[in-house]
This record gives structure tokens, C-alpha cells and sequence, in this order.
């Protein structure tokens, strides 16, 4: 996976600057947080799900290879067709050759993170195939020629004001030249001028939330009904998804859709929920007749077995973005991979390599909020530290960082030590404190305080106010 | 270049010794959420329904689908423009003459849609579409305006139920398109507010016969 992850600190540094951003940011905290907790409330039984889910989950994970071959089975014996992809590179190619094969001159998609992961579009493009995203989002970062900076929001860095102006710009060559500034407009402009598209594309492209191996079924979720057009009218329907999304049963699935929904957007439910298994019937008086799965590992298969194993379990439901205080102030873009915020911390190294990505789990605060609300109940923390050894264990950590690591070992595990470094830090902070806060720090202390105050020690520290007590509170 | 990929991606998975490991429980029902003061199904898929901004008229007979559907259409100022699915074509009629009847697929918007279902779902007020031989279940997500007939007697209480009742009528196929619709079309993609009729309808109003299409 092509990342640009390496310029995360210059780039974090541009999102705190940026006011139209920190406008834009403010909307997760009043929508999608509330919002989570209002819906796991309404649930008697919510954390008992999550528990099953988790377990649900590990249990397809730990048995991926005969679920996987249950679920082609099931594809293949209605007549559809299962593609095996090890790379990006497969399954873009799987991808134009099933294109080709329908003559296909456009393709409509819904909303995919793999096909993002992938980089599906410029190569249709190259290839002379024009795919249409559809899910609102989608297409409005496709005009930008931008990337999403959320996983199920990708246009959450934007304002109303952007998007009037991104219209404005591309929708002339379709008769409308007037610039909006209401956004049921917008909404409106966009619908007729897809709804054209919809209807004349060869080829439609959906992601998959779920794969269900009983079945063979693919399982999309969409709030627009973007999906249900995509699968539905053209000729050739092509899911393109990780190896990843299986579970074992229609049961199962149901289960995973009642947390899916309350934990990204806290909906009970999307508007739509569908389950499109193999390609049309006979008799069937819509529906496409054929009808292909593409699987694409891309580095998870290397997950297998390693202590990040567990995120193969990701729903992809965007929690951990969601109540990520990292996130919440400097937006998707800053960790240049098209997976931001904790999961992605965790998942773009594994994906890209911790050479390329080694910041991403470096920025967190460790406050634990992802894992809080993951609703396979994720370790996102602990998978962060893993990767921060990994990469001290493989000296990719900044000189200056190692040096104070070392340093810090040193003094953490000598007592003593540890006492009388204290003892001084404390003294030297509260002299250059001023009414209990500290303006500027030297050397390292400037990493924090060009940013905001920080408080004087208060004095006496925690292990002699214990002792003081006796060991008592 | 295909086998290759599979075998290696199988192999892969098969060699690596997973550090999770769970049995596969059977299935285990958990509380769904339910509307505060209503006891019945009925009353929970219709609290449900219009919590998610679909409006609903109870009718007795199919036979008052056709008046039911003029007046609501009237009642919203809509042309009484309407695209009637396959499956009710044979089953109801619109020769009174109160709304004209268009075949064409409504691509356009500006017409409303009548459709049936096969079940309907209290839990979260959704309606069940499915392909099948004479159903086209494109009409629901084409549809501007959206009239779903819901036989009370196709209420259930879960999704899951919606399975078995599918396995009972068509075998063990399972049907190419099973959509669970709760709802009109909305996003929330710009500046996270909602807005109606995103790609689907902007209106969703069912009505609820205790005769089931």
C-alpha cells in the first residue's frame, strides 16, 4: 500500500493552523460521539453483543482459509465468480480484465475503502474505463481529486462553502450554472446528475461490510441507497473487499449489523441494509447476470499469528476516529494513509510497513478511548506500543528519541535514582513557575510549551504524600 | 497466476498458528431496543417507522390501496403520478381513475412508486424488498416518492426471522437481492446534517392492510 505517512508531523503541524479544518472538526464531537452513546444506552445488552461479536470474529479469524472456501463455494455454485488477489497490483488487474470483458466504458461505484486502499480509480482511468463514485462523500472528493480523511465521512474536513464551490466548478458541463449555498440543493443537484449516470453505467463496483460464508452473500451498507443502484442496474455487479470481512452465518452477520451502525453514526439501523448473493435468477426481472467477488489480501494474511492479529477483526465502523482526541484535531489527511486515527495507526504499518508509517503509532496519547468503544473490542493501544518496539527493536526511532529512551530506562529503574531525578525536576519547575504554570521550557520542554502552558509540579511528590499517609488514601 | 494467488493466500492463513481462538457459539438472541408504550408488534414497527421519518396509514383490505394511495399523494401535493411493482399490478385496481398509471421505469424524478414486501421488520420499523420471478426491487431505491403495502401478518420482531420465513417459501436459495429498508434516502455528508432523498426516495409512507399482497 502506497502511503505518505512520513510527512505526519509537518503535516499534523499544517491541520492546527488551518481554521477552515478546525471548523470542520468541531461537527464529530456533537454528532457521531453523542450520538454513539445515546444508541449503546437504548441497548439493554449492548456490551454483551460487543463480547460476542469480539468472539464471533476471532473465531472466523482463527479458521479465515475453510471460511473463505465456504464462502467461494457457495459464490461459484450460483454462478458467480470468486478472484483471489495477493496485492493491490491483482486485484486492480482482476478488476479491468472483468471491466473489459463487459465492454465497459463507465463503472458506478459505492463507497469502498479497499478500492481507495488499491487506488482503483486512477487506473481505471489510465485504462480508459471512467469510474462515477456515487456515495455523496465519494464523488465530492473525486471532484477535488482528493483523498477521503475519514473512513465512513470522507468529507468531514470540508465546509458547506467548499462543496458549494466544488459544484460550482464541475457541474456547468451539466447545466447547472448557478452556485448554491443551501445544502438540500447541493443534494438535489448531485442526485439528478448521478441518477443519469447510474443508469447508464456498465459496471457497478461495491465494496463489502460483510461476506457471509453460509451464503455467499456480500453485505453493503448505505444511508443513500447508493449501493443498491450500483448492484443493481448495471449488467455486471464486482465486490471488491478484504479477505478479512467473513463470518460464519446470516445469525452472525445480523449481530455485527446491529453494532455496525450504532457505533459509527449511532443509527439503530442504516436506510439500507442488503445482502446480494450471486448474480440474477431465473425469473428474476432486474439484477445484474454476473457477478464476481474480488478477495484481496494486501499484508493482512501476514497479520496471521503476530500480535496484530487481532485487528484483522475491524469492522471498519470508524469509532476509534471518531472519540480520537489525536483525530479530532488534526483531521484524516495528517497520517497520509486513506486508514487515519487508531485503526489505522495500527493497520497502516501491517499494511505499508512500520518503515513507512512508523509515526502513525507514535501519535497517541495512550488515553485508551478507541478501545473503549471498539465494538470487536480491539486492543488499539497495546497493538500501538508493539509497533513502537518494533520499530526502536529495528532503530527506525529518531536518534534524539532513542537517546531519551535509554536515558529514561536508566532512571526508571533505579529508586533511588528515580527519587532524586524527581526530587530536582521538581524543584527547577516550580522556580520558573508562575502562578502555577510554566510559560517556556529549554531543550525538550519546548516540544510541549510552544503549544500551551504547562502546570508547576504541586509540591511534595505521590510517593512521599503516600508515605506521609501511611500507606493510606 | 489466479491459483497461485489462492493457494498462497490459503497457505498462508493455514500456516500461521492464530493467537485468538473462540468456539462458534450457536446463536443467542439479545434484547432489542423497544418503543417505549407500545405492546404489540404492530405498534413497535410503526414507533420505530416514524422515528426513522416514515409515516404510515393503517387500511383493512387491498382493495382500499387505490384510494389510500390518492389521498396521501394529494395530501402532499404530489402529481398523482404513480409506477405500480409487477407483483401488485394483477392485484389492484386503479381504474377509478384518481392517479394515472405509468409502466416505464421512474428514472425521472417526479413519480411516486408503489411497491409490497416480503416482510417487514418492528425492531428498527424496516421493510424487507427481495428479487424474485416477478419482482423488480429496483422500484424502491428509483422511486422519489416510495408507498410500501405491509401485510400486518408479515411483521416479525428480528431481522433474523426474516431468514427463516425466506428459507420456508423459496428452499434453501437464497434470493439474489435481500434489502432491509428503514426509512427515505438521507445523507450526512456535508457538515454532518442530515438531508432527505439522498440517491432513494425523500418519502417513505406505508401502508399497513391486514390482508396481506
Amino acid at each position: 500500500m502506497e502511503v505518505e505517512s512520513g510527512a505526519f508531523v509537518e503535516k499534523a503541524r499544517a491541520a492546527l493552523g488551518d481554521a477552515t479544518l478546525q471548523h470542520a472538526l468541531k461537527h464529530i464531537k456533537h454528532g457521531f460521539v453523542e450520538a454513539r452513546a445515546n444508541a449503546a444506552a437504548k441497548l439493554p445488552d449492548f456490551e454483551a453483543m460487543r463480547d460476542r461479536a469480539r468472539d464471533i470474529k476471532a473465531h472466523t479469524i482463527a479458521h479465515l482459509a475453510d471460511y473463505l472456501e465456504q464462502f467461494e463455494a457457495n459464490v461459484t455454485a450460483l454462478g458467480g465468480h470468486v478472484h483471489w488477489a495477493r496485492d493491490a497490483g491483482e486485484a486492480r488487474a482482476i478488476v479491468l480484465g472483468i471491466c473489459r470483458n463487459a465492454g465497459a466504458r463507465t463503472v458506478t461505484k459505492s463507497k469502498s475503502m479497499v478500492t481507495e486502499e488499491i487506488e482503483l480509480n486512477p487506473y481505471l482511468e489510465e485504462h480508459g474505463i471512467e469510474p462515477i463514485e456515487t456515495d455523496l462523500g465519494e464523488y465530492i472528493i473525486q471532484l477535488r481529486k482528493e483523498k477521503p480523511s475519514h473512513i465512513i465521512a470522507p468529507v468531514i474536513h470540508l465546509s458547506k462553502d467548499q462543496v458549494a464551490d466544488t459544484f460550482h466548478e464541475h457541474h456547468p458541463k451539466y447545466g447547472f450554472h448557478e452556485r448554491l449555498t443551501v445544502r438540500s440543493d447541493m443534494v438535489r443537484e448531485a442526485r439528478s446528475i448521478l441518477r443519469q449516470r447510474f443508469v447508464k453505467a456498465d459496471v457497478g463496483i461495491t465494496g463489502a461490510n460483510f461476506l457471509v460464508a453460509e451464503t455467499g452473500s456480500a453485505v453493503v451498507v448505505t444511508n443513500e441507497g447508493n449501493a443498491d443502484l450500483t448492484a443493481s442496474l448495471p449488467d455486471t455487479h464486482i465486490v471488491v473487499t478484504g479477505i478479512e470481512k467473513l463470518v460464519p452465518t446470516l445469525e452472525d452477520c445480523h449481530l455485527m449489523l446491529r453494532l455496525l451502525p450504532r457505533s459509527a453514526t449511532g443509527q439503530d439501523i442504516t436506510a439500507y441494509m442488503s445482502f446480494f448473493t450471486g448474480p440474477k435468477r431465473a425469473g428474476d426481472l432486474s439484477g445484474p447476470s454476473s457477478f464476481h467477488v474480488v478477495l484481496l489480501d494486501n499484508g493482512r494474511s501476514n497479520m496471521m499469528g503476530t500480535e496484530f492479529e487481532e485487528m484483522l477483526r475491524c469492522i471498519r465502523c470508524g469509532a476509534c476516529l471518531n472519540h480520537c482526541p489525536v483525530y479530532a484535531n488534526i483531521g484524516g489527511h495528517a497520517y497520509g494513509s486513506v486508514y487515519p486515527g487508531p485503526m489505522g495507526a495500527v493497520l497502516t504499518p501491517s499494511l505499508a510497513g512500520i518503515d513507512k508509517a512508523g509515526h502513525l503509532p507514535n501519535a497517541s496519547s495512550f488515553c485508551g478511548r478507541c478501545e473503549e468503544v471498539c465494538p470487536v473490542r480491539i486492543p488499539l493501544p497495546r497493538m500501538m506500543r508493539h509497533w513502537r518496539e518494533r520499530e526502536f527493536e529495528r532503530h527506525l526511532t529518531p536518534h534524539g528519541a532513542r537517546w531519551g529512551l535509554h536515558a529514561w530506562a536508566v532512571i526508571a529503574a533505579s529508586p533511588t535514582v528515580y527519587r532524586a531525578m524527581q526530587w530536582t525536576a521538581s524543584r527547577l519547575l516550580r522556580l520558573v513557575a508562575w502562578r502555577g504554570w510554566i510559560r517556556r521550557l529549554p531543550l525538550a520542554g519546548a516540544g510541549w510549551t510552544s503549544q500551551r502552558d504547562m502546570r508547576a509540579p504541586s509540591g511534595d511528590s505521590f510517593q512521599r504524600q503516600w508515605r506521609k499517609h501511611g500507606g493510606r488514601r | 497466476m489466479a491459483d497461485d494467488s489462492r493457494a498462497e493466500i490459503l497457505a498462508r492463513l493455514r500456516q500461521a498458528v492464530p493467537r485468538q481462538t473462540a468456539e462458534h457459539a450457536p446463536h443467542q438472541a439479545f434484547s432489542t431496543w423497544q418503543a417505549p408504550g407500545a405492546t404489540d408488534i404492530q405498534g413497535r414497527f410503526v414507533a420505530r417507522l416514524e422515528a426513522a421519518r416514515g409515516t404510515v396509514e393503517r387500511i383493512a383490505l387491498l382493495a382500499d390501496v387505490p384510494d389510500a394511495v390518492a389521498r396521501y399523494l394529494a395530501g402532499q401535493n404530489l402529481p398523482a403520478r404513480l409506477n405500480v411493482a409487477p407483483e401488485l399490478r394483477q392485484l389492484l385496481d386503479f381504474s377509478a381513475g384518481a392517479v394515472t398509471i405509468h409502466d416505464a421505469l421512474p428514472v425521472e424524478d417526479g413519480h411516486a412508486v408503489l411497491t409490497s414486501c416480503i416482510a417487514a421488520v418492528a425492531e428498527t420499523g424496516t421493510f424487507v424488498a427481495a428479487s424474485g420471478p416477478g419482482r423488480d426491487p429496483r422500484l424502491n431505491y428509483l422511486a422519489e416518492t416510495l408507498i410500501v403495502v405491509v401485510g400486518a401478518g408479515q411483521i416479525v420482531e428480528a431481522y433474523e426471522e426474516i431468514w427463516t420465513r425466506l428459507r420456508v417459501r423459496t428452499g434453501k436459495e437464497t434470493p439474489r437481492l435481500v434489502s432491509f429498508i428503514t426509512g427515505p434516502s438521507r445523507t450526512a455528508d456535508i457538515e454532518q446534517t442530515i438531508e432527505w432523498g439522498a440517491h432513494g426516495p425523500r418519502r417513505l409512507h406505508v401502508l399497513i392492510s391486514d390482508e396481506t399482497p
